[in-house]
């Protein structure tokens, strides 16, 4: 056993368990989910108890012939990198899709062990898979598995690694047949040198040739005469087999599987459709002619009453007492041992009061994502691609872009990472460019403290007619930005609409488990940070004294130079512009901000703000938060994304005097209402 | 005959796929390749997209997209064809005689497969 470095990459169709599998296989914790396309960056972890082993998840692809920049990524890998072994999963419940990318694998003689996964799905489709005769055909070692059940997975790292180390390369490389089979043999033989040069097999080069890859094909150097003497001979198969080029190759993989599938695959319903499924009986609803839709706003309805409604409330109003039980004791506590008074202020005024007014909306947050994730993990997320596609076009978007606008309620940042999945650069530009308007659940304590301060009675109402606003502006920005400057087509739309599968408890508790260690540790580094910077500020004035009273303190000063700016809107306050400006961090932190500049002037956050806001002037601030620049984080993905140059001014700018029109037309508009 | 005038619970056999670039290579990555049965099991809510079922698994298309798509009529010689789904033409183990789909309809059902000629 020699200790050697290995590299296994981990290659399968979208929604095949790639992910899952690397879980098991590394024992982290990456996100999964029944969405098409989930990993768009590769990913790598050591394999457990094999630590001389690094396995790298890579995007999920259907074909060699590259699409969308996941799909380059994942091919890229496999030709500069030459892993050491490549893990094909396979989903058995589309097995024939699935084989399809195998055999396109095989060609690189690379060694490769294939994954049957979701093998514990087959009895339910009434379906039968011969692994033994599979890995006969095929050549390579078969494991049938089921990542989420954790079955089969410890026998297939095994024999991955048995193959790895031996370097048992595909016994059978070689799988073609008919015209496309003479004609690749022909061209293999002519330009084996090429190849070698590349250090790709000659096979793989010739079938590239032959599809007329234009990615892959300057990088193999032909001259004048060889690239017509390729030429001719796929025109001569063009015209033997009475096809093009492209449909000949997929054409004989496919007919290829199917002789493979034969043998292998016993079904007790052949047809799909019929076999009495659980997805059947959903799809049939759930995308029903008239009900679909309808069906679709309920589900939304639903999961943003049960966040914002009562029960969201409820749980955030306990876990805010508990908060404030802790800090009052923290507070007597200190109190009785005689510590000083600025660092007691700087515990209570700035951490419990700061940190755990953003806190309390932990509850919230984590429902929110949780719900949205039911919705990704169930399969539902890829019919609401399906149903809403045709309205989205209207808009210049196409369904698939309906995912990262969905993300967007979440966080903008995995929202934005998302949009990746998109085909074309034009869909992924408009998408990105729109998720700002979906309120992210940052702004989820902002809405619900201002609302329930201001507006007692209309805490849902207000918030949702926030939500229902952002989708407006939303769609208004994607017609503008349609008829000018991004003109052109939607993508085409051409997704798997995967199997419904029971939301696994274990993942979702984890998922729920990862977001809110990533509050805890936001909440306990930047906008603990934040808030203490703005407590230091609002404490002392320039002369680093305490400030006799906060209106004297470096941070009134510094605001009041801004606020004016906010006059037009309603609310020309220091303490909201600092607070404003801190929100740029992070948007939990606009209320940290907020209690802690105004903790001098009043008794508690609640009577500061009503002695700050109006009506109309909470409005127009509601409407300012839910427009004005994404946070840091967002913007940097964004502009990562979008490669603008001085993109993150642009957006900063854009979003930020974007919000200052709507909340002066919206603040005019209460005005004249109330 | 192209792929969006198949009505709703028909299936057909794919002659060619037209068009040409990414989406007609995409098109036949994913399996719709000549010869292949497939069967249209619904459109979405307002009309387009359509989803099809072929090589045992679902996939959802545009109407602009089937356009590019020719088809034949498909049937089995028994009658019906919708048992086609994961099976190329004549290889359909379920061609027996009595196989479970031709028992008796259920009364006061529409007929859901079947093509009228």
């Amino acid at each position: 056993m020699g200790q050697e470095r290995l590299t296994f990459a981990l290659m399968g169709n979208q929604n095949s368990g790639k992910t899952t599998l690397f879980n098991r296989l590394t024992g982290s914790e990456q996100q999964v989910s029944n969405y098409p396309g989930v990993t768009v960056e590769r990913k790598e972890g050591t394999m457990r108890n094999h630590p001389e082993c690094t396995i790298v998840d890579l995007p999920g692809i259907y074909s060699l012939s590259p699409y969308s920049p996941e799909e380059i990524i994942s091919r890229n890998f496999l030709l500069d990198e030459k892993p050491d072994l490549i893990l094909n999963i396979v989903d058995a419940t589309s097995l024939e899709r699935g084989l399809y990318l195998t055999l396109q694998l095989i060609e690189l003689d690379i060694p490769m062990t294939l994954a049957l996964n979701m093998i514990d799905e087959m009895p339910a489709l009434g379906r039968q898979v011969d692994v033994k005769q599979l890995q006969e055909e095929l050549g390579i070692p078969v494991v049938a598995i089921s990542a989420s059940l954790n079955e089969g997975v410890a026998e297939y790292a095994r024999i991955s690694l048995e193959t790895a180390k031996n370097k048992v390369k595909p016994k059978n490389p070689d799988l073609c047949s008919g015209e496309v089979h003479r004609a690749i043999h022909s061209i293999a033989a002519l330009i084996e040198d090429h190849a070698q040069m590349l250090n790709v097999t000659p096979r793989f080069a010739a079938t590239k040739l032959v599809e007329g890859d234009e990615l892959f094909i300057p990088q193999l150097n032909l001259n004048d005469n060889e690239l017509d003497a390729v030429e001719h001979i796929v025109f001569e198969m063009e015209r033997e087999s009475g096809t093009d080029r492209v449909a000949a190759i997929a054409d004989m993989r496919y007919e290829f599987i199917s002789n493979i599938e034969k043998q292998v695959l016993l079904c007790e319903y052949p047809n799909y459709e019929e076999v009495p499924t659980f997805s059947r009986f959903l799809d049939r609803i759930l995308l029903h002619k008239y009900l679909g839709i309808p069906i679709f706003f309920a589900i939304m309805a639903i999961i943003f009453w049960i966040t914002f409604g009562p029960f969201g409330s409820f749980l955030s109003e306990g876990f805010e007492n508990l908060i404030m039980l802790i800090g009052q004791a923290a507070g007597r506590g200190m109190e009785s041992i005689g510590i000083n008074p600025i660092v007691q202020s700087a515990v209570v005024d700035g951490l419990f009061t700061g940190v755990g007014s953003v806190l309390s909306f932990l509850p919230m947050i984590l429902l929110l994502f949780f719900l949205l994730s039911l919705l990704e993990d169930s399969g539902y997320m890829a019919r609401i691609a399906f149903i809403m596609d045709r309205l989205l076009r209207h808009i210049g978007l196409s369904g698939t872009s309906i995912v990262p606008l969905l993300l967007g309620f979440g966080c903008t940042v995995p929202a934005v990472m998302a949009t990746r999945t998109l085909p074309s650069k034009r869909d992924r530009y408009l998408t990105t460019l729109l998720i700002p308007f979906m309120s992210c659940s940052a702004k989820v304590p902002v809405y619900g403290l201002i609302a329930k301060t201001i507006f007692p009675k209309h805490v849902t109402i207000v918030v949702l007619g926030l939500y229902i606003l952002g989708m407006i502006l939303c769609v208004i920005t994607a017609l503008i930005l349609r008829r000018t400057l991004f003109r052109g087509e939607p993508s085409p739309f051409i997704l798997e609409l995967p199997l419904y599968r029971f939301p696994s408890m274990t993942s979702m508790g984890k998922l729920v488990w990862r977001h809110a260690k990533e509050f805890f540790y936001r909440a306990f580094t930047i906008i603990l940070l934040v808030t203490m910077v703005i407590w230091f500020l609002q404490t002392f004035n320039f002369r680093f004294f305490p400030a006799q009273s906060p209106d004297q303190s470096m941070l009134a000063i510094m605001a009041r130079w801004i606020s004016p700016i906010f006059a037009p809107l309603g609310f020309n306050d220091w303490a909201v512009t600092s607070a404003l400006l801190a929100g740029f961090t992070a948007k939990e932190v606009v209320i940290s901000a907020l209690s802690v500049a105004t903790a001098g002037t009043a008794p508690s956050l609640q009577i500061a703000l009503t002695q700050i806001f109006t009506a109309p002037a909470a409005i127009s601030f509601l409407v300012f938060i839910l427009l004005y620049t994404p946070c840091a984080a967002a913007v940097v993905v964004m502009q990562r994304e979008l490669k603008l140059r001085g993109g993150f001014f642009l957006i900063i700018l854009y979003q930020t005097s974007l919000a200052w029109v709507i909340s002066w037309l919206s603040y005019q508009l209460a005005l004249l209402v109330f | 005959m192209f792929l969006h005038e198949l009505p709703i619970g028909e299936c057909a056999r794919i002659v060619r796929v037209h068009g040409s670039g990414e989406l007609r290579r995409r098109l036949l990555d994913m399996g719709l390749t000549p010869g292949t049965i497939v069967k249209l099991l619904r459109t979405a809510p307002l009309g387009d997209p359509m989803q099809l079922c072929l090589r045992g698994y679902k996939l959802s298309l545009r109407q602009e997209a089937a356009m590019d798509i020719e088809i034949e009529p498909h049937t089995w010689g028994l009658g019906t064809c919708t048992r086609a789904c994961a099976y190329r033409s004549q290889d359909c183990p379920a061609r027996g005689e009595d196989s479970v789909y031709d028992k008796p309809e259920r009364k006061g059902r529409k007929r859901r497969w079947g093509r009228k000629d």
